[in-house]
């Protein structure tokens, strides 16, 4: 349960640096297009920690069993963000450092 | 090009019911003649895998749905809703034949 | 005109879909409520709840199946988990039907009958329609493969679009970013469950394996595949059966943390009369391989079985793949939220394939195919909700004592649903029917711990946060939170126009839906 948690949490995360890496969604939340390099870094930042979490996921304990967990809270999570995004688009930027923070937290 | 769904009213009488029996065709071929070729794989891949029966068997019939799958896209990919048919009657054909040929092969433990 | 792949795709979406859309929701539907097929079983008797501390019968259970089925060769006996504290019994006699039932753990005697869970479990797998209904799931399965690869074929846009989400715009814009959004982001769970739920029932839609390596033998092909020997019949009464409790107790410890699925007493009236325990590996997605085997008249330890062939291995693989019995709360969760998801594309697909046709649906009238479509739209994805909250309330409802209670659950969630989808189809004209429907089923959700309170104070919200009991407190305070979702779905569906009235905007036609729809040559 607790992987599960950290995992949807971190993916959340992720996937809100993902989509800010997307111009037109970096301009929906900050009303400008935002650097390049800037919207680079927040791409490779996302990617990083989904591979990060898929590998901590796979070392954690049963191989198999953590990359179904990875792959399932991967899916959630993108879902919970583009879905909170249209509605409450502060908000749903905001959460994401917490969270990450969460996902760390409950993995000590 | 009008579009496939409103068709333009003036030739209501003969398109839609053209276009029906092409939708019921396609369906068709993919449903009933993508799971004959599906069948025939497994046929045939029960007598050409190398291992024993049991793992050839159950092999064999977890690549048919992939195998039914693909047989489907062909179906919709093919130019006419006529010729999507009788390719894939041959294809199962061909392979049920030569499993039914080599069964001795097949049967071995 | 030159015809390439790419362009049959909508087609083949578009069609695949309809064709099996409302099939496939109900296989969806039921299948996400059997994520928790146990805890619902729980729920739905109450016998079982505060169930007093003590040891568990397997002796006096097994006897009272066997008074049941007094022919049956092969009997089996499932012993209580920490999903279930029943004990399950299982048996099948000659031209009688298929025996399951639950057992209350101290005392071995039946407790009140109940289609449980597993009706979910059953509508889902076969629609509650036997051999046929099990084919026509197949069938299902092989068309939702090919629909959701075709969507991916013609959303190609898919890693730019994938975050977005509009329902401000509102209209099919918003009704294609959902079925978008829900179809893309959960397409790897949708393929797999898709590819796993077909491989399931291998044995039976692909019989060609069998036909050639078997001869059709069925039988051979299940001893190779399972790997476990059949006992040599004796043709001679056992001067006893062995206790179960002691062979429970001894599997336990030789199984560990693998803990047991089932106990399979193989031919009952016979000298050979042997046990088999599965392991249930509820630590692995395949779950259990090894398999015990127990004198059936001494009880005494014999032996393991070789155990599957690899390839069943695979199988068993892919099957706990897709029924989850792995893992714990945290998987059936996401598999339930995932199964929702899909449960919305296809409601939120439909609604595409309405609004896009919303000239020609307004002008054909309600006595045409479209209305047709729509009348079946409102009746299976507001329909269906509403009669599987009824099904639990008609638990409650029906007494105990009742002959044949389990009948009268299924012909109640039956009539429930019936009703729902006439009363859709005569207010589709005026009315509402949306809203009505998913009205309907947020008062039954909402109201549920209100009836528990009613009818089962024992089991009722406040009982179960007392005690501490975390399933029915979850299922409660569920059917509460999902009332609330219903609620605001209701809502808005009071507030929006009917969609015939409504002109397609013109920012459906843009990408995604409206592009390449042309039909081949």
């Amino acid at each position: 349960m607790n992987l599960m948690v950290s995992l949807l949490a971190a993916h959340y995360t992720s996937w809100c640096l993902m989509a800010l890496a997307q111009s037109k969604h970096y301009q929906y939340h900050f009303a400008h297009e935002g650097r390049v390099s800037r919207r680079r870094w927040l791409r490779a930042a996302g990617s990083l920690l989904a591979l990060l979490t898929l590998l901590y996921a796979l070392w954690r304990g049963d191989w198999a069993l953590g990359a179904v967990s990875w792959a399932m809270s991967w899916m959630v999570s993108a879902m919970a963000w583009v879905l909170l995004q249209p509605y409450r688009p502060a908000l749903a930027r905001r959460l994401a450092l917490p969270l990450l923070v969460l996902a760390a937290v409950l993995q000590l | 090009m009008p579009d496939a769904y409103h068709p333009p009213r003036a030739r209501k009488s003969s398109l839609p019911l053209r276009y029906r029996l092409a939708v019921a065709s396609r369906v068709l071929a993919a449903c009933v003649g993508g799971y004959y070729v599906a069948y025939g794989s497994t046929a045939l891949l029960t007598v050409l895998l190398p291992w024993e029966r049991i793992n050839r068997v159950m092999t064999a019939s977890l690549l048919s749905f992939v195998v039914w799958c693909v047989a489907a896209f062909w179906v919709f990919a093919a130019r006419h809703s006529g010729r999507a048919w009788w390719p894939l009657l041959l294809a199962g054909s061909v392979m049920m034949g030569a499993a039914l040929v080599m069964r001795e092969q097949g049967m071995r433990p | 005109m030159k015809h390439s792949f790419a362009p049959s795709m909508p087609w083949l979406h578009t069609w695949a879909g309809l064709v099996v859309g409302w099939v496939l929701f109900v296989i969806f539907l039921s299948g996400t409520l059997a994520c928790f097929d146990k805890e619902l079983d729980y729920w739905m008797r109450p016998a079982l709840h505060h169930l007093p501390a003590g040891p568990t019968s397997m002796d006096a259970a097994t006897r009272t199946l066997r008074a049941m089925a007094p022919h049956a060769e092969t009997l089996y006996l499932r012993p209580p988990s920490a999903r279930d504290p029943s004990i399950h019994g299982f048996a099948f006699e000659p031209d009688q039907p298929y025996i399951d039932v639950a057992f209350n753990p101290r005392d071995g005697q039946r407790i009140p009958d109940t289609v449980g869970g597993t009706f979910f479990f059953t509508l889902h797998y076969n629609l509650q329609a036997g051999t046929i209904g099990m084919y026509l799931v197949g069938l299902a399965g092989m068309l939702m493969l090919m629909a959701l690869i075709s969507g991916v074929i013609i959303h190609r846009r898919i890693f730019k679009d994938i975050f977005v989400f509009r329902p401000k715009i509102g209209g099919q814009r918003a009704w294609l970013d959902g079925h978008n959004l829900t179809g893309v982001l959960g397409l790897p769970f949708h393929l797999m469950m898709a590819y796993t739920g077909v491989a399931i029932m291998v044995a039976i839609y692909m019989f060609a394996g069998v036909q050639i390596g078997y001869r059709g033998d069925t039988l051979k092909f299940y001893e190779e595949m399972l790997g476990t020997p059949h006992p040599v019949e004796q043709h001679r009464p056992p001067s006893q059966l062995a206790a179960l409790g002691p062979v429970v107790a001894d599997a336990e410890r030789r199984l560990g943390n693998e803990g047991i699925e089932y106990v399979q007493v193989e031919h009952v009236h016979d000298a050979s009369v042997t046990l088999y325990v599965l392991a249930a590996g509820r630590d692995q997605i395949a779950g259990g391989h090894r398999t015990l085997i127990y004198n059936g008249i001494t009880g005494a330890f014999t032996g393991e079985t070789a155990g599957p062939a690899p390839s069943y291995r695979v199988y068993q693989f892919l099957s706990g793949l897709h029924r989850v019995q792995f893992g714990g709360t945290a998987f059936r969760w996401m598999y339930f939220l995932l199964g929702t998801a899909g449960c919305v594309m296809l409601a939120s697909g439909m609604q595409v394939w309405i609004n896009k046709r919303n000239k020609a649906v307004a002008a054909a009238g309600l006595r045409s195919g479209y209305g047709l479509v729509r009348a079946l739209n409102v009746g299976v994805v507001a329909g269906m909700p509403l009669a599987s909250i009824g099904l639990l309330w008609i638990n409650r409802l029906l007494p105990d004592a009742l002959a044949d209670r389990t009948s009268w659950e299924a012909r109640g969630f039956c009539l429930v649903w019936l009703l729902a989808a006439l009363w859709a189809w005569l207010r589709l004209r005026q009315g509402k029917p949306w809203r009505d429907l998913l009205a309907g089923t947020a008062t039954l959700l909402v109201l549920l711990p209100v009836l528990d309170l009613i009818t089962r104070p024992t089991s009722s919200l406040l009982a179960s946060l007392r005690d501490g009991d975390r399933v029915l407190t979850t299922i409660d305070l569920s059917a509460l939170v999902l009332g609330v979702a219903f609620a605001w779905l209701a809502q808005r569906c009071g507030r929006a126009q009917p969609p015939a009235s409504k002109t397609a905007r013109a920012t459906g036609q843009r990408h995604g839906g409206a592009r390449a729809e042309a039909l081949p040559p």
